[in-house]
């Protein structure tokens, strides 16, 4: 089996170990990983700051990209979600496109529950027992691509401990641009989701996305707080990495 | 009382502005609306009769089951006295007179003054715990006093609003009134307060016969 | 109300100053969505009721002049009296010359949205009329000369200790007084206004056309005295609350208390129809209807925005919304407020005044989830900005910026080259492995308020080239 790894612009330019564990992941649960180097942005920036043009313009570059791709895997929701639900709106008067969107929509899985669905696998030969962790919701992942119970699984089974935390499926407040547009609101959001996780006691704060995590760990860091903040794909991979001696 | 001339115009104009907003001529069809959601179940008066108890409970009224009507006026004899109630309203229903017969009660002079209310019922919703009344035979008497008495007959129980409605409609009263549980209000820093403007004592005689 | 939408930026500076407010806020919307939650989770046929409540809504809001002409027609053979208005000063005309026509010296008043939007209680003041709101919330507000900040509790935003001064300044009760003392004054002074007045004002939850009834919904009680007590009732609505039959109503009443307050049913639900019946012992003498417009027909000729209209005014979503809790009611400068507000006030007010308020949101998604009659409301915040764009109306600079990054991320090479100049800038502005640059656009707007890690030496495009990459 092959997939194609979509990298995401966040992880590309900003989070490459994200992006490097992901594909360590996918080698040893014996899958081939390619990396279609045109891979840019999936566009979602803009088309949720209402910058239609703009939106399709890049969405019919990543369409491109990712054309003759069997699977396509991101260590995202959001972008994933990007992808499914809204590439198929933004193409919806252009037949063709419509329907390229629409295939490749049927192709693209966030990379937990690629794991857990697609290859079942749920026991990855990781080994996190005595990580204490939270899970944060990303609200596109929750809300549009269904992630919920795979990437809790995937900890679980490697033997972590997982703390719910109070409001764990509430926004982080990151909203893409909205961050920047209305720092005060984001930040605002932040501060009260940060309550309830660091209210837990657990040392690590994970999630399957690099926004949201950039968002809450940047204030964790302001506030001097002590949570550690890694992507899931990052810990199962150190799991598989500590299993491995 | 018919609109002026006035009134005609400005009602044709309001209507032509959402014709126009919606694409539509005066007269065109109208497809019918979707079909009514049937409510779930059948249930019988034993099943009936717990859970309006019940529902009536989680709401703050109090119910009482009776066997017959000079039961209930004992009972409600004691529930006056334990209200330290003498002054009443009262709908204009035979249930009402029946079971106050006999009873040390006075006809308040000021409604706004009298400190119990006595009423029947049109009918009972065992689904919410809800009683209907119906301004036909009065509003005042549930509404001014602090306290509520309602006389419940069994066979008045239905499932829930809407058989309720199957059975009455469409002749409505100018007030139907669905009450459940005392007035309350949470306005204030979100904490709960019984008898705001309504009564904030709630109780009801079941009566099986 | 006034219109401050445009002050959006400082509304929201100030709400997020408020220590009270954030309190308060917290606590209101966590109580409600808890206890929405549990009525629902308790509740077998949430979601069918949703489709259907959704469906018949739909349906009326695409039939509607026939439903209102139904409705007027009900209302007439009853007795009753329909009025037009096309706007809040001809709502206003019309309810200040029926009240002179009548005599009327005194008004109280049920909560009732619109009459907020068309300034109702001035208008009265102004020809000497006194007006008075009976529900608890918005009597404190009154006599505060404060505006609701919430659909449901209107005063969620004022503590208990700003009430008992409130109340000791204007009506003397004793300076500890405990909440059940201040409730039962409040009673006591209403009372006698409900004794005396002439004319009891209403909004209304439901029109039902077949019927020409009005159902409202209440659980102190203030409702049924207002539109029992006083000689006349006059019922005030939006177009948009109509519903076709009787038999709808269970289904909208199962839906609203429990995605209001989590109730199973409120204390109070009033069927009015018409006014006092022959051989009826109590009750009004007249019953009017005023049925209004004030830009809602443009949202209904919008086909995106006509869901909006939907609306059933339950609350649901300001308490689900992060970023209303954040910033309380006010902050969005007009009636209505919240995710429903964001989407609404654009549609009446115009997108130019209220352009911030559909960016007030991260687009989490939390509100369409929680509506009862599914309005999509993500997707209407979404085609609100969409529409921000095309008129122009969004600043140079970010359609610059777009501009550019839509230009760069369509053509990988220089993605790959700009991408690279710009990680190496960003190095440059690192301190101990976060950057400064305050002074920056974007970057200075996200370090006012957190930090920002300095990008790793190579992409990861250039450790899968250089490491990764498989033969």
């Amino acid at each position: 089996m092959r997939v194609a790894l979509f990298a995401t612009c966040l992880a590309d330019q900003l989070f490459p170990e994200v992006a490097v564990a992901a594909v360590k992941l996918l080698r040893h649960l014996g899958v081939e990983v390619v990396f279609p180097a045109a891979q840019t942005c999936c566009g979602q920036p803009a088309y949720n700051a209402g910058y239609q043009l703009e939106a399709r313009e890049i969405a019919e570059h990543h369409l491109a990209v990712f054309r003759d791709c069997e699977y396509v895997v991101l260590p995202s929701g959001s972008c994933g979600a990007m992808v499914r639900s809204h590439y198929p709106e933004l193409f919806a008067e252009a037949p063709r496109l419509f329907a390229e969107a629409r295939d490749l929509a049927g192709r693209t899985f966030e990379l937990t529950t690629f794991v857990s669905e697609v290859l079942g696998r749920v026991d990855i030969g990781a080994d996190l027992s005595g990580l204490r962790v939270t899970y944060h919701d990303s609200c596109h992942a929750l809300r549009f691509m269904g992630v919920d119970e795979a990437p809790r699984a995937l900890l679980r089974s490697a033997g972590a401990e997982l703390v719910e935390a109070e409001g764990h499926d509430v926004c982080c407040g990151f909203g893409g641009l909205f961050s920047v547009k209305m720092p005060e609101i984001s930040a605002a959001m932040a501060r009260s989701k940060l309550g309830g996780i660091t209210a837990t006691g657990v040392g690590v704060l994970t999630s399957t996305d690099a926004g949201c995590l950039m968002q809450l760990a940047g204030t964790l860091r302001r506030q001097g707080a002590a949570v550690k903040v890694r992507h899931v794909a990052e810990l199962l991979w150190e799991g598989v990495e500590r299993a491995q001696g | 009382m018919a609109p002026g001339a006035g009134g005609t115009v400005k009602r044709d104009a309001f209507l032509a502005r959402i014709r126009q907003a919606l694409h539509r001529q005066e007269g065109d069809p109208v497809e019918a609306p979707p079909a009514v959601l049937e409510p779930p179940g059948k249930w019988d008066l034993e099943a009936l009769v717990s859970a309006f108890r019940r529902e009536c409970e989680a709401v703050g009224a109090v119910v009482h089951e009776v066997a017959e009507v000079a039961e209930a006026g004992a009972l409600l004899g004691s529930l006056l006295s334990d209200l330290n109630a003498r002054t009443f309203l009262a709908s204009e229903e035979d249930i009402v007179a029946e079971v106050m017969t006999g009873l040390p009660l006075v006809p308040a002079e000021v409604p706004a003054e009298a400190e119990v209310g006595i009423t029947g019922v049109l009918c009972a919703l065992a689904d919410t715990g809800t009683l209907v009344l119906s301004s036909e035979v009065g509003r005042q008497a549930s509404l001014l006093p602090p306290a509520h008495v309602a006389l419940v007959r069994r066979e008045q129980l239905l499932p829930g609003m809407a058989e309720a409605l199957a059975r009455f409609a469409p002749s409505l009263p100018s007030a139907w009134v669905q009450v459940t549980g005392p007035s309350r209000t949470a306005d204030i820093e979100l904490t709960l307060t019984m008898g705001v403007h309504g009564p904030g004592v709630l109780q009801v005689l079941l009566i099986s016969a | 109300m006034e219109v401050t939408t445009q002050n959006f930026k400082n509304n929201v500076g100030k709400a997020l100053q408020d220590e009270q407010l954030q309190l308060a806020m917290q606590r209101a919307t966590a109580a409600f969505a808890g206890k929405r939650q549990s009525a629902v989770a308790g509740f077998a046929d949430f979601e069918a009721l949703r489709s259907y409540c959704a469906a018949v809504k739909a349906h009326t809001l695409a039939y509607l002049d026939h439903y209102l002409e139904q409705l007027t027609a009900s209302v007439e053979a009853l007795g009753g009296t329909v009025h037009f208005a096309a706007d809040g000063a001809e709502a206003v005309r019309i309810v200040t010359a029926l009240a002179e026509a009548k005599g009327v010296r005194k008004v109280v008043k049920s909560k009732s949205m619109l009459s907020e939007e068309i300034h109702l209680n001035e208008a009265l003041e102004a020809k000497d009329i006194t007006a008075l709101e009976t529900d608890l919330g918005e009597y404190i507000l009154q006599i505060d000369g404060d505006v609701p900040s919430h659909i449901i509790g209107p005063a969620i935003h004022k503590t208990k200790e700003q009430v008992t001064r409130l109340f000791h300044d204007k009506l003397g009760t004793p300076e500890d007084a405990d909440i059940p003392t201040l409730t039962a004054a409040a009673r006591r002074l209403l009372r006698e206004h409900f004794l005396t007045a002439d004319m009891g004002i209403s909004g209304v939850n439901f029109a039902v056309a077949r019927s020409g009834t009005v159902v409202l919904v209440e659980n102190e009680g203030n409702i049924r005295f207002t539109t029992s007590l006083p000689r006349i009732h006059l019922a005030m609505m939006g177009l948009e609350k109509i519903i076709p039959r009787l038999e709808d109503l269970p289904a909208f009443l199962s839906l609203l208390p429990r995605s209001a307050t989590g109730q199973k049913a409120s204390s109070y639900v009033s069927l009015i129809t018409g006014s006092r019946r022959p051989g009826e012992p109590e009750g009004p003498e007249e019953f009017h209807l005023l049925i209004v417009d004030n830009g809602r027909s443009a949202v209904l000729a919008d086909p995106k925005l006509r869901d909006s209209l939907r609306c059933i005014r339950c609350g649901a979503c300001l308490n689900s919304c992060p970023v209303y809790q954040q910033i309380g009611g006010h902050a969005y400068g007009w009636v209505y407020s919240g995710p429903i507000g964001a989407v609404l006030d654009p549609g009446l007010l115009g997108l130019e005044p209220t352009v911030s308020l559909p960016q007030a949101s991260s687009l989490c998604g939390a509100c369409g989830e929680v509506c009862p009659v599914k309005i999509p409301l993500p997707e209407l915040l979404l085609e609100h900005r969409r529409r921000a764009v095309e008129r122009g109306l969004s600043r140079k600079s970010e359609k610059l910026a777009v501009g550019a990054f839509a230009f760069l991320a369509s053509r990988p090479g220089l993605w790959d080259v700009n991408t690279r100049i710009g990680r190496y800038g960003a190095r440059l502005l690192s301190r101990e492995g976060y950057l400064a640059g305050g002074w920056l656009p974007l970057l200075g707007a996200w370090l006012r308020e957190r930090d920002f890690p300095e990008p790793a030496r190579r992409s990861f495009r250039e450790v899968w080239r250089r490491e990764l990459a498989e033969p």
